[in-house]
């Protein structure tokens, strides 16, 4: 999953790239609200953390904008004033989500996993697939109730392929969305990754929770298995 | 400084006085010359008559006029009154004996029986000349004699310039007592405001606490509105000390307990670092909101509850969509409160989103007007709040103490608005089996 940070107090910044990366995500940052505009409007993001008082642009500027130009993805504002003004006018420009400095890592984390979550149709943090269960919060995988040994980048192909459910991923898109603008690519790293997933998830070759499709990427084939009460929302 | 009210009634009222006083003397000046001139040409019209009367014809059938004249003037040499009689041929008939070394105008044409006045300058005075013409029957026929009456006009002129004198010296006293008297009015009437002056220099020294005085009733209501801007600032200069007091002794305790800590290690020694800041935290947030909303009361406003509400609710929806929350909401669109609209966002907020954070599913919001007073209530279906926590939150506005995490910081801010707004917090059972916020404001 790919994220984008927006915040022009560079220890700050650096603070949530460091912690957001440790969780397994690709993150960009941008330190004014042109930059950050423009990062939001070339670029695929899964989310953006958008702090409101930035320099050039504001936060709340930023986001009306994106959704001008209808970008969806989900909006996590920062923001030190925690007037209940300001937060209904946040969420009324159209993020989707608020938190007031200072704030505790956890609960951030928290709340960047419950958007993007949301923002692929799931309520809760552990998705399941009848054999396959992913708990979004522990960033593991469960097969049969056995715990898979993925890497972070195994993970994160996993995790963006079961949130787009029964939609063809080009390896570009997949690239875009678990690499940083600057990482230098190859191709042929999805294609070893899905190989060894495809060993992981399904050692006997029955399960098939991964589909190439030639020339056009790879689709997540197993269907989400979820009741409404599965687990505690929020 | 701009000047004082004192000196510009003062300067006002005498450029007002001088010209008036002015104005009057000219106007009089001139009504007594007309007047005295006026009395000065009746007089030679009298002496005309009278010289008519006395004037005989003699055997000869010539005018004569007896030795000594009724009018005194006319016999003593060089007095200010002269008269002559000539004939229509310019011949002297007759002439005063104050005439002498005098010589009148000849008069240019006149008719008979008419009158006619002129001014002339004889030697260095100048003589008002009234001229008379008249038919005198004799024996040979009609003859006609001109009469000619002249006075000096020394004797007016000094008359005016006496009056003159009076009239100036008297406007002048007349101004200086109505001067005097405008000082006086001046003094007395403004004596209120430099009592309320005086007042405020005692408030300013810190001798009194009020305008405590008797004032008119034009500026009573000042002093009223003085009083309570006086009152409404020493209220808020005591929360100002309330707050600072508070958050001083407040954040002692977490500091010092962090400062214990801070060179420990263990994951349960951080939790607690952790745990004091956040406390440290919320005390900071809890007084600058208390801060912020202390005496906004003031400039509080006309707003309509339902778009506030609802605002909050499309928010709080976003935020906690997760949780599918069914949410009932009966408040009339025409209804309004007087309210700071940001004291309205941080009150529905506060409240609504406990309601959020704590329901199963659902939460009310319902809101009416009974006897001049908005009720308000907040409902959901979460564990609710037992009694003890209740008066824990109803007291934790007064005493700041904001250790114990839950219901607490965001129902403090409430009642602290709520006491700005001399508005009042009860906390019950709802029916929907969760805790129910009412509020009366």
């Amino acid at each position: 999953m790919r994220v984008l940070i927006i915040e022009d107090e560079p220890h700050l910044r650096s603070q949530l790239q460091q912690y957001l990366q440790k969780e397994g995500y690709a993150v960009d940052v941008a330190e004014d609200g042109q930059a950050g505009l423009y990062a939001g409007r070339e670029y695929p993001f899964d989310l953006a953390i958008v702090d409101l008082g930035l320099p050039k642009l504001s936060g709340i500027e930023i986001i009306q904008k994106w959704r001008e130009i209808e970008l969806k993805f989900p909006v996590l504002i920062l923001t030190a004033r925690d007037k209940w003004q300001d937060k209904v006018e946040g969420l009324e420009a159209g993020a989707d989500d608020y938190l007031v400095k200072p704030f505790q890592v956890e609960e951030l984390l928290a709340r960047v996993r419950a958007l993007l979550r949301r923002s692929a149709g799931i309520s809760q943090p552990i998705i399941k697939f009848n054999a396959v269960n992913i708990n979004t919060s522990l960033q593991s995988v469960y097969l049969h109730n056995m715990q898979l040994e993925l890497t972070a980048y195994e993970y994160k192909v996993i995790e963006y392929l079961a949130m787009n459910p029964d939609k063809v991923i080009s390896k570009t898109e997949l690239t875009e969305h678990i690499y940083e603008q600057d990482f230098d690519r190859d191709s042929n790293v999805i294609e070893v990754f899905i190989g060894r997933l495809r060993k992981k998830l399904d050692p006997d070759g029955k399960l098939k929770p991964i589909e190439t499709l030639r020339g056009r990427g790879y689709r997540w084939n197993l269907s989400q298995t979820n009741t409404p009460k599965d687990s505690d929302a929020k | 400084m701009t000047a004082s009210i004192h000196s510009r009634i003062l300067i006002s009222a005498l450029i007002i006085l001088i010209l008036f006083m002015g104005l009057t003397g000219v106007v009089l000046d001139k009504a007594f010359r007309n007047s005295v001139e006026n009395s000065q040409r009746e007089n030679l019209r009298t002496q005309i008559y009278t010289l008519l009367a006395t004037a005989e014809l003699d055997d000869n059938n010539q005018l004569q006029l007896p030795e000594e004249i009724t009018e005194p003037r006319l016999n003593i040499a060089e007095s200010s009154l002269h008269a002559r009689i000539i004939t229509i041929n310019k011949e002297l008939v007759w002439q005063s004996k104050s005439m002498l070394n005098t010589n009148l105008p000849l008069p240019s044409r006149i008719k008979t029986g008419e009158f006619s006045f002129s001014k002339h300058k004889i030697k260095q005075d100048y003589f008002t000349v009234l001229n008379f013409s008249t038919l005198w029957v004799t024996d040979k026929g009609e003859q006609a004699y001109i009469f000619q009456v002249a006075e000096n006009k020394k004797v007016l002129n000094s008359q005016i310039a006496t009056f003159r004198k009076n009239l100036w010296v008297w406007l002048a006293g007349v101004s200086i007592v109505l001067i005097i008297i405008q000082m006086f009015i001046l003094a007395w009437g403004l004596k209120p405001l430099r009592r309320v002056a005086d007042d405020l220099l005692k408030i300013e020294k810190g001798t009194e606490q009020h305008l405590s005085g008797h004032y008119p009733k034009e500026i009573y209501s000042l002093s009223k509105n003085l009083n309570q801007l006086i009152d409404s600032s020493q209220q808020q200069l005591t929360r100002y000390r309330d707050s600072l007091g508070n958050m001083a002794h407040s954040l002692k305790t977490p500091l010092a307990i962090l400062q214990n800590i801070i060179d420990s290690t263990t994951i349960k020694q951080k939790n607690t670092a952790i745990e004091q800041l956040k406390i440290v935290n919320n005390i900071v947030k809890y007084q600058l909101q208390r801060a912020a909303t202390a005496g906004r009361s003031q400039s509080a406003t006309t707003v309509h509850l339902l778009p506030v509400t609802n605002k909050i609710i499309s928010t709080l929806n976003k935020v906690y969509k997760d949780k599918e929350i069914d949410i009932h909401v009966d408040i009339f669109s025409s209804l309004t409160i007087k309210i700071d609209e940001g004291d309205l966002f941080e009150l529905l907020g506060n409240l609504i989103e406990n309601a959020y954070k704590w329901c199963e599913s659902k939460v009310s919001v319902s809101a009416e007007l009974l006897n001049e007073k908005i009720h308000l209530s907040i409902e959901d279906n979460g564990p609710g709040i037992n009694k003890e926590e209740r008066e824990r939150i109803l007291l934790r506005g007064q005493r700041a103490d904001q250790n114990t995490p839950g219901h607490g910081l965001g129902l403090a801010m409430v009642n602290d608005i709520l006491l700005l707004y001399k508005g009042s917090m009860h906390i019950t059972e709802s029916t929907l089996g969760g805790a129910k916020i009412i509020i009366e404001i």
